[in-house]
């Protein structure tokens, strides 16, 4: 039983680390979504694929959509090599629906969270408090900067040249 | 150099909100209705959708409890308690057909009125990102049968029409208030036909109905106010007329989400600002407000915002019009969230839950003098994931109940 933990434990470790490595077309990359589970955002933090952009949506936030476009087109305009990951926090069991909905397909990697909410906030940031979109800046290095909404231009422009 | 970049950026992000708002607007899919996804074959989803604990609550003329909310299949039953919930009847299903929302703020809803009324409400989510209709059972027997779901408001557009409340007055009118996108999408259409790339409409519409019936018929769709927030629930109160009075966060001028109050069915009074924080957000709280009413005139109210940079829940009083009426506190808890308030005489309590990264606290803030000294009360733990607590008033003093993933807690609020 132990064993099959750590497996499976290992399999979506390296399920996330494929996705975000073997990135190179963001149309074809959004249509694969992962489980988003409790270890996942300690993953994302200690990923090599760094720098990303994660943005916590839900399917029922009107203002994700804008920041999921606005980040896509601004980071594909920098040139910038920075993966933007979106994890839609109620889209577990609506893969399908998420599927066809063309924001997300600006994600390089889609993910539908999967567990307590409230553990996750708190887990990667205790001052979140279930705002979206929120929004997560990790550099190649150092720590996340938090952003509910659009994060502010002069936030994103050190991001991008950092 | 970096002068440059950041215009280039911020050209950038416009023209992707410009693309965005010629397909329909800002976060609407449900208008653009010539956007064809690319065709898919449905596969088997990845993960099991969550079980959805959010509950309504209510209490029987019998003086019964009662909660409606979806089980661990996503179906919607009922629980009755004819002791304020020491024990309870096994769930009752409830074979709708739909798929109701049951997440966090929109949770389904029941309301009992005269003569054996009694109606459930739930937004049953449409095919289309971000839209809803709002779906009723009826029953004429006090609960025993219901009838089938139906729609309950006109507008079958296939858009927002979700984050439901209702009630009856002491007039036996059912009513039902919720949150509408129609006049978002109009504008948004009008203004791509007349080639703007201007969004004007700012948020939704909180739009209403009427029912003497008890659900059996409705009367028309009436707006109660243009630019609410989108996804906050609405809270409601009996007013001392006998009427019903709603409050919900709002979009003010130039874009500050504060809370709005009106008193339904009075068509002349135009909603009242009834918070002042000054918040200035391009995103959802989905934290909406409650609203009780208060011994002497006037209401309750909590409500959470950011007030100057500082994010809390907070608690004030209202006068009759829903004016704010003297000082506005902070609950004693930081990490406050989702809090509801309820009345009974001079008792008044402010449940809400907390989580300190171990486990969810449902604390509650007491007052025996009608809100003018409070008292804090931590009222139980759980390590498992849980529901917004819900108060509820009844002729034995105050409730306040709590869903987890194990059990439902009923818990009485001692002066």
């Amino acid at each position: 039983m132990y064993s099959k933990l750590i497996l499976e434990r290992w399999a979506r470790r390296l399920m996330v680390l494929g996705a975000l490595l073997g990135w190179s077309a963001s149309a074809a990359a959004a249509s694969a979504i992962l489980p988003f589970g409790a270890d996942t955002w300690s993953e994302l933090q200690r990923s090599s694929a760094r720098p990303m952009a994660v943005v916590f949506s839900t399917t029922d936030c009107t203002h994700c959509p804008g920041v999921i476009d606005g980040l896509a087109a601004v980071i594909k305009k920098s040139r910038s090599g920075v993966r933007l990951v979106v994890v839609v926090m109620d889209g577990a069991g609506q893969e399908d629906a998420l599927r066809q909905d063309r924001h997300y397909r600006n994600a390089h990697v889609l993910y539908a969270f999967d567990g307590d909410a409230l553990a996750l906030r708190f887990k990667v940031n205790p001052d979140w408090r279930g705002l979206t979109p929120y929004v997560a800046l990790l550099p190649a290095s150092g720590a996340a900067q938090f952003h509910t909404g659009a994060p502010p231009p002069d936030a994103l422009r050190s991001f991008l040249l950092r | 150099m970096v002068r440059t970049f950041v215009a280039a950026m911020m050209l950038t992000w416009a023209a992707a909100l410009t693309a965005q708002e010629g397909h329909g607007g800002h976060g609407t899919d449900e208008t653009r209705a010539g956007a064809k996804a690319a065709p898919t074959e449905p596969r088997k989803p990845l993960l099991r959708p969550k079980a959805a604990l959010s509950i309504g609550v209510a209490l029987a003329p019998t003086g019964e409890l009662w909660l409606v909310g979806l089980n661990g299949e996503g179906q919607l039953f009922t629980r009755s308690s004819r002791d304020l919930g020491t024990h309870w009847n096994p769930p009752r299903l409830l074979d709708t057909g739909d798929k109701p929302a049951a997440d966090g703020e929109n949770r389904p809803k029941i309301a009992f009125g005269p003569q054996g009324r009694v109606v459930i409400a739930y937004t049953q989510p449409l095919a289309k990102p971000y839209t809803g209709e709002i779906r009723m059972l009826r029953s004429d027997d006090g609960g025993q049968s219901f009838s089938a779901p139906f729609t309950v408001h006109r507008d079958r557009q296939v858009i927002t029409h979700r984050f439901e409340s209702l009630g009856f007055d002491r007039n036996r009118v059912l009513h039902t208030v919720w949150i509408d996108k129609r006049d978002q999408v109009a504008a948004v259409r009008t203004e791509a036909d007349s080639g703007s790339r201007k969004r004007s409409y700012a948020g939704a519409a909180i739009y209403r109905n009427e029912s003497r019936d008890g659900g059996l018929s409705f009367g028309p769709d009436l707006k109660l106010a243009d630019h609410s927030c989108e996804c906050c629930r609405i809270a409601l109160a009996p007013t001392p007329e006998g009427g019903l009075a709603a409050m919900w966060r709002h979009v003010f001028e130039p874009n500050v989400r504060d809370h709005a109050f009106s008193i339904l069915g009075a068509e002349a009074q135009a909603p009242v600002r009834a918070s002042f924080d000054g918040w200035q957000l391009d995103a959802c709280p989905h934290h909406g407000p409650g609203l009780a009413p208060a011994r002497q005139g006037g209401y309750h109210a909590v409500w959470f915002g950011d007030k100057a940079g500082r994010a809390a829940v907070r608690y004030g009083r209202l006068a009759a019009d829903g004016r704010p009426q003297g000082e506005v506190r902070e609950l004693p808890d930081p990490r406050a969230e989702h809090a509801d308030v309820a009345a009974a005489g001079k008792l008044v309590a402010i449940a809400w839950r907390s989580y300190d990264g171990t486990q969810t606290q449902l604390k509650a803030w007491v007052s025996a003098d009608d809100g003018a000294n409070f008292s804090l009360r931590e009222l139980a733990t759980s390590s498992q994931e849980n529901d917004y607590p819900r108060l509820l008033a009844t002729d034995q003093g105050l409730r306040v109940l709590w869903r987890t993933a194990k059990e439902i807690h009923v818990l009485k609020i001692d002066p």
